[in-house]
């Protein structure tokens, strides 16, 4: 009886131990998202970064974004259609 | 009832608890959905309440890794207002007790070459979020100073505008503070919010870069 409820102690507590890994992993996963928007500017949100990811991801999708768009005009109020 | 037997008794009692405890929980859920749900203001009262905001004071927000930066932060601030005024503002909903404003940023260029390129961002340690930008194409000269708005950190949208006797036209204008755009919705309840500049790009293309430690994180 006793071995019983020590493997079933072992097996719950690495459950639990592996499912905190897996979870906190998920947590931190590191993502970026950006877009070009006038004068040249590019806005970025990050998450699950440090402050070093965040600014690596965001150079390299702010770099990515400019690539495709080109430089963008001033940010004056305009008419669009 | 008392010619029941025991167990059937039992049965029946644990029965009604569980039922109890169930009404309890859904009315508790029922109750805390509903105080998450915004109040939805007239026209006017959210006209006054934005009045009231654009002309509140602004409250200083804590800069980190300034000191060994060439282009340094001066001063920096945002507004803040209760959850529930930013509900009112907004349409959304928080949890956090205040919301504060993307910061409007003072800096100045403390080298001796003109900066072309820089990186500012605002960051929330606890919950791992930052946002900002990449500032790409200036010209600021050494000791010059530069004035990052707010507007710098929300994205022009197009807005359709209708008037009598005329068809409706589409412009784009910058949002107002009722756009949840301009607010800082960390999911922390974090005061370690900080704003920094992570890197700076020179003239001659050499570059400046953020090093993580003590404040900076």
């Amino acid at each position: 009886m006793n071995k019983r409820l020590r493997i079933l102690g072992l097996v719950i507590g690495l459950s639990l131990i592996l499912s905190a890994g897996l979870g906190s992993r998920n947590t931190y996963a590191c993502e970026c998202g950006c877009s070009m928007v006038c004068d040249n500017r590019c806005q970025f949100a990050c998450s699950g970064c440090s402050l070093s990811e965040a600014i690596e991801s965001s150079m390299e999708c702010c770099d990515g974004a400019h690539a495709a768009t080109g430089d963008t005009g001033p940010c004056a109020v305009m008419s669009a259609s | 009832m008392n010619r029941l037997p025991l167990a059937a008794r039992r049965t029946i009692l644990l029965a009604g608890c569980a039922i109890c405890l169930l009404s309890i929980v859904a009315v508790s859920v029922n109750l805390r959905t509903h105080s998450q749900q915004p109040n939805v203001p007239s026209q006017a009262n959210k006209d006054s309440l934005l009045k009231f905001v654009e002309s509140s004071s602004e409250v200083p927000l804590k800069i980190a890794g300034n000191d060994s930066c060439p282009f340094r932060i001066l001063q920096a601030t945002v507004k803040k207002v209760s959850g529930s005024d930013f509900s009112r503002l907004t349409g959304r909903t928080t949890n956090q007790a205040t919301v504060s404003t993307v910061p409007e940023v003072k800096l100045v260029n403390t080298s001796q070459q003109t900066i072309t390129a820089f990186l500012l961002v605002v960051r929330d340690p606890q919950s791992r979020t930052s946002r900002g930008f990449v500032q790409q194409k200036v010209s600021i000269g050494p000791g010059e100073t530069y004035l990052v708005k707010r507007e710098h950190f929300v994205n022009p949208e197009k807005q359709t505008i209708a008037a009598t006797n005329q068809p409706a036209r589409q412009i784009v204008a910058q949002p107002s503070l009722a756009s949840d755009k301009y607010w800082l919705q960390f999911d922390g309840t974090s005061d370690e919010v900080f704003v920094t500049v992570g890197k700076v790009t020179f003239s001659d293309g050499a570059t400046w870069l953020i090093q993580e430690g003590g404040d900076v994180k």
